[in-house]
């Protein structure tokens, strides 16, 4: 027995010290999520208008079109992560006006922990000091990341010399190129079958949790504006009714009782055009001016 | 908690040093240990179904016992056909009730009448078909007075539920699982050393070989009506690499964790694709279930006692239920049956066993009438696989045509040359160690220490390299 251990452990050593080794590694490269971490860490107080949710707000809302704001949304990021991100920072919104989270097709009916996206979890964790899931693994990027995809942001960063910030420096997903667009009318489609639940099991405690940031908000006599984004017409037409019709109507529920809320419906704005957007459910960086434009109008008008 | 996951690779040497440490020389606190490390690995996936696999176990053990104390034949038969039909309703309701229900209502719709079947909305219970296969052939044995009813408890409920064979095999056999359990065991460092080069292979097969097809496998029979003839052949040639890979890499790191604690479990696969006729690769495929069927089902239906036509009728049977036991759709039973189908030469001329050694034995390459004879039993069981892999016969039947199509005459659409590459490698290897009970046993066992644990840390390599978001093994929803 001593034997085996001694020769596992013998075994085992190099592999163990070369994934400490990698791991401290990648967590040097600048990233994202540390990116928005420290900007919050120390402009949390100049803040008045956050915007907080997923993809459809990092490639959406650029706040350099509106006046002290922050863009802390990211991909896949759900109510859970938002309402995380207002509490860690409870003490510093001593300005913050409005918090902006957009309430789309599929945000009552899926959470980052049970998509396809699921690694980015341990991004918070390591990243933001956010631990909303308790999985051993997610503290590490090496556990929790595919081996090639670390091993290509080793490369990228130590040898390249690039780094994993994809956002401006207010937080703007700005990736999403008009000139790399994609086919509208497959990718509308794809989403919105990628988008339409199978069952209704996140619903009430996504509803619980955006009721408790409408309640963090009123605590701290911050407004909180809904809006549901813009999207192509191949998105729309694909998405199913019944599931639509329910978001809509609780997103009004929440509306009419909560004095402190506003909501915007933004899905099928004329104003959005195909030259607006990045693929059937995202805009490019055109789209986004636009709908940040407007998103500072509509700021201003309430 | 899947075998390649990292949850797994904490649990394990957790659960093989309290084994070997606090339970040295003390048989009951071992077994003690595995069932409660067994239940905890179970209970992982949902604890819900943790009271069905206990209910499970107590009725066969109770049934057990009672019919061995039973004093005549009609009470141990009231005790045998109980057990029987609790274990066969659970699998019932739980696997096969949809499929009834369903297929029920689509007849009678042929006659015009339209019900709405009430169907369950019940997950399958993750190893139901397993453990329910253990459990009947304990009482069966028992019945027919091949062993004695065991007394103990947790031995009889380790039997059941030892955690490696647990969800998906191998199914093992009360004569052979149960007295190993019962005797003591000593730590055997080569066997030690034995079952992690298993566990090591199991895990290549799995993830490097059996998820980079399914990639590519899926993709092209998600999308069937978008690829070509020649791609949808190449998809169905991808799926057959990938059930092999998931379901023989999982029966190898179900083995090799077993010989961790000193237990050896029944071989499940015997390099199926160097089979020269259907007769040896079913000989050589998920063993345990061929023998089972073997013995529970064929042997007492006459098995090749009375006659060809007998013999032809018990094999329609066998592979009719096998297509059933896999689960409950169309497309199984019509891959049972094609199965059947394609042994049915041999059964009648009586030359299903005249391949029962390994092929080339003794030689580097095979001859060209066995390389033949095995290009046309693995044609053969692609086919076959298309219709275990369709979503439905239609879709089956769709593929075929386009296979069948001008469109097989063109460039594949899809040509993963790294995959091709890969899978090279493998066949050579598993051609190589064919005589083995899994094909890295004794490889490079007599070249220089270095060479040999650079051969293993390529190996680990390789697989850090592929392994992605831990992918389910197909035969779980089985």
């Amino acid at each position: 027995m001593k034997k085996f251990v001694k020769y596992i452990a013998i075994f085992l050593f190099p592999i163990i010290l070369l994934g400490v080794f990698f791991e401290v590694l990648i967590r040097k490269i600048p990233n994202d999520y540390e990116y928005k971490k420290n900007y919050l860490d120390h402009h949390a107080k100049e803040v008045n208008i956050l915007f907080l949710g997923s993809s459809h707000v990092y490639y959406g809302i650029d706040p350099k079109y509106i006046k002290s704001s922050f863009n802390a949304s990211y991909i896949s990021q759900s109510f859970d992560y938002d309402l995380e991100i207002l509490k860690k920072y409870k003490d510093q919104w001593t300005n913050l006006k409005y918090i902006v989270i957009p309430v789309d097709y599929f945000s009552f009916y899926g959470r980052l922990e049970n998509s396809p996206e699921a690694w980015r979890a341990k991004n918070y964790r390591i990243y933001y000091d956010i631990n909303t899931d308790h999985k051993i693994f997610n503290g590490t990027e090496m556990l929790s990341n595919k081996f090639d995809i670390n091993l290509s942001r080793l490369l990228n960063h130590y040898v390249r010399g690039e780094n994993d910030i994809s956002c401006s420096n207010l937080g703007w997903g700005s990736s999403y190129k008009a000139i790399n667009h994609k086919d509208l009318m497959i990718s509308g489609a794809t989403a919105a079958a990628r988008h339409t639940a199978k069952d209704n099991l996140q619903y009430s405690t996504n509803l619980h949790l955006l009721d408790e940031i409408i309640a963090f908000a009123e605590h701290k006599h911050i407004k909180v504006v809904l809006f549901t984004s813009p999207a192509y017409k191949s998105y729309v037409s694909h998405l199913s009714k019944n599931q639509l019709n329910t978001t809509l109507s609780t997103i009004k529920k929440l509306n009419t009782t909560h004095s402190t809320v506003k909501y915007f419906n933004l899905l099928q704005d004329s104003s959005f055009r195909e030259q607006d957007f990045y693929d059937g459910d995202h805009l490019n960086e055109f789209g986004a001016k636009k709908l940040s434009l407007k998103m500072n109008v509509l700021l201003g008008k309430i | 908690m899947l075998f390649n996951s990292f949850s797994f690779a904490a649990f394990l040497p957790i659960v093989f040093i309290l084994y070997w440490v606090l339970g040295k020389e003390r048989l009951r606190s071992q077994n003690i240990l595995l069932l409660g490390a067994s239940y905890f690995f179970y209970a992982c996936w949902d604890w819900r179904f943790m009271f069905l696999l206990i209910f499970s176990t107590l009725l066969d053990y109770f049934t057990g016992l009672k019919m061995m104390e039973s004093k005549n034949n009609r009470a141990k038969k009231f005790w045998f056909w109980l057990s029987i039909s609790i274990n066969l309703g659970f699998l019932g309701v739980f696997k096969y009730y949809n499929f009834f229900a369903d297929s029920f209502a689509d007849a009678i719709a042929n006659f015009g009448l339209q019900v709405n079947p009430w169907t369950l909305k019940v997950i399958l219970p993750v190893g139901i078909s397993f453990y329910t296969f253990h459990g009947l052939s304990y009482v069966i044995d028992i019945y027919k007075n091949r062993i004695s009813a065991e007394k103990n408890f947790i031995d009889y409920s380790l039997f059941v539920s030892f955690f490696p064979l647990l969800v998906a095999g191998p199914i093992e056999r009360a004569t052979h699982l149960l007295p190993q359990i019962k005797k003591e065991r000593s730590f055997d460092y080569s066997r030690a050393i034995d079952g992690l080069r298993q566990i090591l292979w199991g895990l290549f097969k799995k993830i490097v070989i059996a998820d980079q097809c399914a990639n590519y496998a899926n993709m092209i029979f998600n999308h069937s009506g978008e690829y070509s003839g020649s791609t949808l052949l190449l998809g169905a040639i991808l799926f057959a690499f990938q059930i092999y890979g998931d379901f023989s890499g999982y029966s190898d790191i179900a083995l090799g964790t077993a010989r961790l604690f000193g237990i050896e479990l029944l071989r499940n696969f015997a390099y199926p694709y160097f089979s020269r006729d259907i007769a040896e690769f079913w000989r050589r495929w998920h063993i345990s279930l061929s023998t089972w069927f073997r013995d529970y089902l064929y042997i007492p239906l006459g098995g090749s006692k009375g006659g060809t036509w007998a013999k032809v009728r018990n094999t329609f049977i066998i592979f009719l239920v096998s297509g059933f036991w896999h689960g409950a759709n169309w497309t199984f039973i019509i891959w049972g049956l094609l199965n059947a189908l394609y042994i049915m030469p041999s059964i009648i001329f009586n030359t299903n066993r005249s391949n029962l050694d390994t092929v080339a034995q003794g030689k580097t390459f095979p001859s060209l009438k066995e390389l033949a004879a095995i290009i046309l039993t693995f044609g053969l069981t692609v086919f076959a696989w298309i219709f275990f892999r369709a979503n439905s016969v239609q879709h089956a039947f769709n593929i075929i045509s386009t296979i069948g199509s001008e469109s097989f005459f063109i460039i594949p659409q899809i040509l993963p040359i790294k995959l091709f590459l890969l899978l090279a490698l493998f066949i050579l290897i598993e051609w190589n160690g064919r005589m083995e009970q899994y094909a890295i046993a004794k490889f490079a066992l007599s070249w220089p220490k270095p060479v040999r644990w650079g051969i293993y840390y390529g190996l680990v390599l390789v697989i850090f390299f592929f392994a992605g978001a831990e992918q389910q093994f197909i035969y779980f929803q089985f």
